[in-house]
């Protein structure tokens, strides 16, 4: 996480230019990050990102600076919600409705044995209605109800599409071991 | 306890994907092209000083007392402002006035077809009604001298205006006449008008570079109305 002096915080608020870009410079990859880990298509995440800063600079004054990671979890947010627009706009039918999977996850931590780029890979080849689920509540901490109200869906849907996404990863794992062990076999 | 894991690897990453390399100064400079002007706010107590002033000088305009008006019109406005009626252009003319009238030729684009035009015998005539004349100059015969049609009123002159525009409107834009004796008009031109317009036509010998020596010999005459 990037942090941010209340004193350049200021001066991105008063608009001054050479703060602003600085800002845009520092944070621009960790957004893309975020943008394209819901959207998984590098165009959308890229305008994600742009109409995300561009809200950020428009409604900079409305941002109050508490600490030095408030900025960044602020234009985190802005990113988050710019993704879910885009979401919304090009996937209407965002949840997948039925997948022959098996009901609960065969090992759990397999995950963890993942890189970090390895897990974001995987992240992002997953369907919509998946991603979305797993994102929001493996990585911005949404409860069920907190997802259901922001997808307009219900509960129970929130909890399935999470469970889905969390086996459909569990199993990409697997295959992938199952292809590394055969190279090193 | 696995989510948290993830959540720290995921947030872990701040540097762009491999194989992904933006124009960062590209993309801002897109962003400062897409972010709109910030307007100047005026502030509130110009536009109320605006509104005072407009106000204070319209009530001013209104309240203050006028100026009397200076009758400065001349004889012409007066005539118009007392509505006394303005005489028809058949009346402006004496009928006691004659007038040396010749026949008119029109000369066409062809020069025989002038030379022939051209010797037209004159044709006295007692002028009543010159106006008419002028108006249907390319039918009927046209004044032969220098006649000076006095006029009173501003919708005399409009409609003399409008004769000499029809007149205009006529081909026949040279006339040319033969004034081996013309009548002088027995009677002058009595002036009792006011208000007075005059209009003058003047006929000027023609410069034709076709055949300058028909034109000697028949002295044609070229119709120039000024007003």
């Amino acid at each position: 996480m990037i942090t941010f002096s209340q004193e350049f915080t200021n001066r991105c608020q008063k608009a001054d230019q050479k703060a602003q870009k600085e800002l845009f410079e520092k944070l621009y990859a960790s957004m893309y990050r975020v943008c394209l880990r819901y959207v998984g298509r590098q165009l959308e995440a890229e305008d994600c990102v742009m109409r995300g800063f561009m809200k950020a600079f428009q409604k900079f004054s409305t941002f109050e600076w508490q600490h030095e990671n408030s900025l960044f979890g602020w234009i985190r947010r802005i990113m988050v919600n710019e993704a879910l627009m885009e979401i919304r706009r090009s996937n209407p039918m965002l949840i997948v409705q039925s997948e022959d999977l098996p009901e609960e996850a065969t090992d759990e931590n397999v995950l963890d044995q993942l890189s970090a780029e390895e897990l974001f890979k995987l992240i992002t080849e997953l369907p919509a209605g998946y991603r979305t689920v797993f994102n929001l509540f493996v990585v911005e901490g949404f409860s069920h109800q907190e997802i259901a109200q922001t997808l307009n869906i219900s509960e129970s849907t929130s909890k399935t599409q999470l469970l889905k996404a969390r086996i459909r990863l569990q199993m990409k794992v697997q295959k992938m071991n199952e292809v590394y062990g055969n190279y090193a076999g | 306890m696995q989510d948290k894991l993830i959540r720290e690897k995921l947030n872990s990453l701040d540097t762009l994907p491999e194989g992904y390399v933006p124009s960062l100064d590209s993309k801002w400079e897109l962003l400062m092209a897409g972010q709109p002007e910030k307007k100047k706010r005026i502030p509130e107590f110009w536009y109320a000083i605006a509104a005072s002033l407009v106000l204070l000088l319209t009530f001013g305009y209104l309240l203050l007392p006028k100026p009397a008006k200076q009758n400065t019109n001349t004889i012409a406005h007066q005539t118009i402002q007392t509505k006394q009626p303005v005489p028809a252009i058949k009346e402006l003319i004496q009928p006691e006035a004659k007038i040396a009238v010749a026949k008119p030729v029109i000369l066409t684009k062809r020069l025989q077809k002038a030379t022939k035009n051209a010797r037209v015998k004159p044709e006295k005539t007692q002028s009543e009604n010159v106006s008419e004349e002028i108006i249907t100059a390319g039918k009927n015969p046209a004044p032969a001298i220098e006649q000076t049609i006095l006029m009173a009123g501003l919708e005399s002159e409009l409609l003399a205006k409008e004769a000499v525009k029809t007149v205009k409107k006529r081909k026949a834009k040279f006339v040319e006449m033969d004034f081996e004796s013309p009548v002088e008009p027995k009677a002058p031109i009595q002036n009792n008008q006011t208000a007075q317009v005059q209009f003058r036509f003047k006929l000027l010998p023609e410069t034709s570079e076709q055949n300058p020596s028909a034109i000697q010999t028949e002295k044609p005459f070229r119709l120039q109305h000024t007003f």
